[in-house]
């Protein structure tokens, strides 16, 4: 027992090892949204997402130059298109960030064990 | 970084989850090319012997033509599409280079041995079909996980 509760003791917070680039919540839908698509086009993002074309450009930056979003531009015939997806460290961040998410999601679960 | 509650964090999983999934849409934009240059691929190898009975040079041409189209026809697809299901390039390529190893193959085969017979050949074709068409299947029955 006194050996949990030394573990207890030294155990960080899942808050801590949320990211705080993802966790801003258009970005967080931004990335989301990117996570089950090799890429998406800027369009398909926005329309996802419910945001103006410039609340998702400047959300995009921002992830962009965190390493999480990579953004591609390019034609399709004569229309300019522009791709998003996510780089190898952004979708690990993600990851990192949804095991944090579980993890606090999860300690609700042992508080109500605890109190009922 | 304001403390999240369990609650919130729950609504944070539930709504990635959700953006996450990719539509039925984007499978099908991937699934229904990968289906149709696998069974163009199985059908060309079964019609190879009477174009070749025809026109031996013709029938090389339309091959390394077909084979060029089918290489084009991920990155056309690719560009076009406004999501792309996550590993459909990666799927696409793999089945894509099994057809093309028993494609040429079976044709090689045919032209080079003595002529086996039509189901014998057929069941080859389909063969020449199978990894485009699974990969198909796969790509438009499995949706994206986080």
């Amino acid at each position: 027992v006194s050996a949990e509760t030394g573990s207890d003791a030294h155990h960080v917070h899942p808050r801590h090892r949320l990211n705080e680039t993802i966790h801003a919540p258009v970005r967080f839908s931004i990335v989301a949204a990117l996570a089950g698509a090799d890429q998406a086009e800027f369009s398909f993002v926005r329309d996802a997402v419910e945001v103006s074309d410039s609340v998702l450009s400047k959300q995009v930056a921002t992830l962009e130059s965190a390493g999480i979003v990579k953004v591609k531009k390019g034609y399709v015939g004569k229309r300019p298109r522009t791709w998003l997806s996510l780089t190898k460290f952004g979708r690990q961040a993600f990851q990192d960030h949804l095991a944090a998410l579980r993890d606090i999601a999860g300690a609700e679960y042992r508080d109500d064990s605890l109190h009922a | 970084m304001r403390p999240l509650t369990p609650e919130e964090a729950r609504d944070h999983l539930s709504a990635a989850s959700g953006l996450a999934t990719t539509s039925g849409k984007a499978a099908l934009n991937g699934a229904i090319p990968t289906a149709v240059a696998g069974v163009l691929a199985g059908t060309v190898t079964f019609a190879y012997p009477v174009f070749a009975s025809v026109s031996a040079p013709a029938a090389a041409i339309g091959l390394t033509v077909l084979i060029l189209w089918l290489g084009a026809l991920l990155p056309w697809q690719y560009r076009r599409t406004r999501v792309t299901q996550r590993g459909w390039s990666v799927r696409y390529g793999a089945s894509f280079g099994f057809t093309m190893v028993l494609y040429p193959a079976g044709i090689i085969g045919w032209s080079t041995s003595s002529s086996p017979s039509v189901p014998v050949f057929a069941t080859y074709c389909v063969l020449v079909a199978l990894p485009m068409v699974l990969t198909a299947i796969r790509m438009a029955t499995r949706t994206a996980r986080l």
